[in-house]
């Protein structure tokens, strides 16, 4: 975690509400923490939502750029900013460009016993996690659009359903009646990936 | 939130930002606040645009991204998003972006794709006397409606009532949805005329919303009124009253217009009338079973 000291105050101990105020007013050290706070959790959502490692850092970086341009309208849920930052990232992931999406298609076509011994093994295991999350983003994919990010956000990233209802400003039952029809979708969908593969 | 799910063994491990990429990131958005953002004066999370590109490669000093100070003052806001990042779009998370077409839409058409939406597997849908019986062991079938899109069963062991309707099972699959598990002498109220509303996983553009229950006593009509401004009367018959709207397009179907409540007038035999606003979510989901 940066910190850092401002006018005496420790700027990484204040609160989402105080930093909300902060970037209201422009002042970017209120996203530089906002940034500290939840880079890590937008990024890892990011890459859940792409399978790809990269284009998660692209977006992430996005997400807090379009925080900066939207600051007039941040919005808090429980005092926290974390709602709104994974409804922008939910836009940002969204849009993405067409070289992310053939980035998607290509790793899902890499086979699954690939042999790399001449790669690190951090580099293995990112690869493998894209693999990985790209045959769950296959399945996952058969699911209406909306129906992903809630299943994303609230299973995968594991929002509550009120965060969840807060980042897509939709009812907190629409979230509930839609999550419990995604998940037995997708249940089936795994399930028949898995026999494809015996 | 915490339900075992089918995905969870295979969902990959999280992982944290590298303290380079961190460093990377943190000097691109200091250097993009410089540029969107010159005019107002400020506290910034101010590095000098320089001094944010050395920052590429000495995480640990990454505090000094810090330090207050000016930036240069020249407008570049056209420049804000990084290169790579794909978007400059302006999203706001309360407003929703159209879909994109489906030519586009991620993992469509792809050839390396193992399971076509269209041939998902879904489960064989469940009659209502299968679900109903999970409920109320004693039950018995007590009046039914058919509408256009389904049919809509109530039924009741004497002490409790339930509606069953299979929009959802014979749409989808699985179970049919129930409304109500009330008492057969509830006292009237708001919640009497509270609303089921489901999503078809077939045709995502396609909303359902039901209501219903045993006749009451001295009503000639219901009528609801959505934000759209579809005005649905229920059909009352001698066992049960049933209201069914199927919203296919519009605000409904796009959720921009569930911030307005729904408006409930109901109009006694006496030719007085009663009202109510159904506020979503909170008397959207009155379903019993999967969901709300």
């Amino acid at each position: 975690m940066v910190t850092s000291i401002f006018g005496g105050i420790d700027m990484a101990e204040l609160s989402d509400n105080e930093l909300v105020d902060g970037l209201r007013n422009g002042e970017g050290s209120a996203l530089g923490i906002l940034f500290d706070r939840y880079a890590d959790r937008i990024y890892n959502h990011c890459f859940r939502r792409t399978a790809s490692w990269d284009a998660a850092q692209d977006a992430t970086s996005t997400v807090f750029l379009e925080a900066w341009r939207g600051r007039e309208r941040v919005m808090l849920h429980d005092s926290s900013a974390l709602p709104w930052l994974y409804g922008i990232a939910t836009n940002v992931c969204r849009n993405l460009n067409r070289k992310q999406r053939r980035h998607l298609a290509a790793v899902r076509r890499l086979p699954v016993d690939a042999d790399s011994p001449d790669h690190a093994e951090a580099v293995i295991g990112r690869l493998d996690d894209e693999r990985r999350m790209a045959a769950l983003l296959t399945a996952h994919e058969g699911l209406p659009r909306r129906d992903q990010e809630i299943f994303s956000l609230v299973v995968w990233s594991e929002l509550t359903y009120e965060q969840a209802a807060a980042a897509l400003g939709i009812p907190v039952g629409t979230v509930r009646s839609r999550l419990s029809r995604a998940r037995r979708r997708l249940h089936a969908a795994v399930s028949e990936g898995e026999n494809d593969h015996d | 939130m915490t339900d075992h799910n089918p995905t969870d063994d295979q969902l990959p491990p999280e992982r944290p930002l590298d303290e380079q990429s961190k460093a990377r990131m943190r000097a691109e958005l200091t250097e993009a606040i410089g540029r969107s953002d010159a005019d107002r004066p400020r506290h910034a999370w101010l590095v000098p645009t320089v001094a944010a590109a050395a920052m590429v490669g000495i995480a640990a000093l990454g505090a000094g991204l810090f330090l207050n100070g000016d930036d240069d003052g020249r407008d570049r806001s056209g420049e804000i998003a990084p290169a790579g990042s794909g978007t400059a779009s302006d999203p706001d998370p309360t407003v929703k972006a159209p879909d994109p077409p489906a030519s586009t839409m991620p993992g469509r058409g792809s050839t390396t794709a193992k399971i076509p939406e269209n041939e998902m597997r879904v489960e064989p849908p469940v009659p209502c006397a299968d679900e109903v019986g999970n409920l109320l062991s004693a039950a018995r079938l007590a009046g039914s409606t058919t509408y256009d899109e389904g049919t809509a069963q109530l039924w009741t062991d004497g002490a409790t009532w339930v509606i069953c309707d299979d929009w959802a099972a014979t749409s989808d699959g699985g179970v049919p949805t129930l409304i109500g598990n009330r008492s057969t002498n509830d006292v009237w109220s708001k919640q009497t005329y509270a609303l089921s509303q489901n999503y078809s996983m077939d045709d995502h553009l396609v909303g359902q919303y039901v209501a219903g229950g045993p006749t009451l006593p001295d009503v000639a009509s219901i009528s609801y009124t959505f934000p759209d401004g579809h005005t649905q009367d229920a059909v009352i018959g001698k066992d049960m009253w049933l209201m069914t709207y199927v919203a296919t397009s519009g605000p409904l179907v796009d959720q921009t217009a569930e911030t307005e409540p729904v408006r409930v007038q109901v109009t006694f035999d006496d030719g007085t009338t009663a009202s109510y606003d159904l506020q979503w979510g909170q008397d959207t989901c009155a379903q019993i079973n999967h969901g709300c």
